[in-house]
């Protein structure tokens, strides 16, 4: 049966231990697609359909196409990895080359689920090449998707939430009119949480009617949450500490009226 | 407990529109005084029913959730004597002094 976006991801969140492999995924039209994984995170996915990682840095950095090339040459024969190679040779910073993968990943995943995603076979393997940071959450990931799908920037997202979380807490950002996730906190967030987090935040939003820049926030022993509205976005932030969330309320109390957070159209 | 504790409760709490004690599993409104109007919300009816979400089904079990709305502050807090829901009308009070008000009175209500 072919898989819709929320289906596929929810196949891919559930690698075998220690998740470090590839997600070989084929698609209706014929073609085949990877999804690399390591220790749960997503390094890397590849549809032929989709663009290449080297177009997308000539394109957004400006590196000659002929350094590229002869970078992509020398790591054939020493079997570097490309995006750490260009780093050390100085062509692009470690941030952009993040932010490059990232935007390859999704929209190599987005091409996936446009051909039509029937099967995600697991491929395990021992390699761990990929440094931390240019790897990101399967929560990341998706709504990385979503906000590329709404033609809004991951990024800028993901940044503004950081600004009321501070490091401190799990949270996401959701598109109130679609119901959909646009940022996951880089504090993890599992799959399950995702969906549990969303479907909860979306029914007191119900009940309570929150407008834009109102807040509602819970606390008990076992820590707390606030949940807040600015125009089509909302927000939430969990943390298992009373403290923490002392701090979170009124970081969001004081903070919502010059939150500055890209709206949906 | 009975109505007029809650109407002293009210009249003891400044700016508060209303105040309601909820009781038993599943929760029941046992005891009102005033309306939460002043929240936006219709009536006690939908604030209780907001309840075993807000404190119970969340992230976290919380004891005492406060919701911000555009002219009110509504506070659910769970006591030994049950669940207190408190209105405060912030058109004339400000927030920080309007919880404390809120959790005096949730106090009082419910122990």
């Amino acid at each position: 049966m072919r898989m819709g976006l929320f289906t596929m991801f929810a196949r891919l969140a559930d690698p075998p231990a220690p998740a470090t492999g590839a997600w070989r995924v084929r698609t209706g039209d014929g073609h085949e697609g990877v999804v690399l994984m390591e220790g749960g995170r997503v390094c890397w996915a590849n549809h032929s359909l989709s663009g290449r990682l080297t177009d997308e840095i000539e394109r957004r950095y400006g590196v000659d196409h002929a350094a590229i090339e002869q970078v992509v040459r020398s790591c054939r024969e020493t079997h570097k990895p490309f995006g750490a190679a260009l780093v050390e040779e100085g062509w692009i910073t470690n941030d952009q080359l993040t932010s490059a993968l990232r935007e390859h990943t999704c929209r190599s995943i987005l091409s996936l689920v446009k051909a039509g995603v029937y099967q995600c076979e697991w491929v395990p393997h021992q390699g761990s090449g990929y440094s931390p940071e240019t790897t990101i959450s399967l929560t990341q990931t998706v709504s990385s998707c979503v906000a590329m799908i709404k033609g809004m920037g991951a990024e800028g997202l993901e940044t503004s939430l950081e600004e009321l979380l501070a490091g401190e807490a799990a949270g996401l950002l959701i598109h109130a009119a679609t119901r959909l996730p646009l940022a996951a906190s880089v504090a993890p967030v599992n799959w399950a949480e995702m969906r549990a987090w969303l479907t909860w935040v979306l029914r007191i939003e119900s009940l309570c009617h929150l407008a834009s820049h109102g807040y509602i926030a819970g606390r008990g022993a076992d820590g707390g949450w606030v949940v807040w509205r600015v125009g089509g976005v909302l927000g939430l932030a969990v943390s298992p500490s009373e403290e923490v969330q002392r701090r979170l309320m009124l970081r969001v109390s004081s903070g919502l009226a010059t939150w500055n957070v890209e709206q949906p159209e | 407990m009975t109505s007029p504790d809650l109407d002293a409760a009210r009249a003891a709490t400044p700016h508060c529109t209303g105040l309601a004690l909820f009781q038993g599993s599943p929760l029941e409104l046992v005891a009102q005084s005033g309306e939460p109007s002043a929240s936006g919300l219709a009536d006690w009816g939908q604030i209780g029913e907001a309840v075993p979400a807000l404190l119970y089904e969340g992230p976290t079990v919380t004891s005492e959730v406060l919701v911000r709305l555009p002219n009110a502050l509504l506070l659910v807090a769970e006591r030994v004597g049950g669940v207190v829901a408190v209105v405060i009308d912030l058109q004339r009070a400000g927030l920080g002094v309007s919880l404390v008000h809120a959790r005096v009175a949730a106090s009082r209500v419910g122990g």
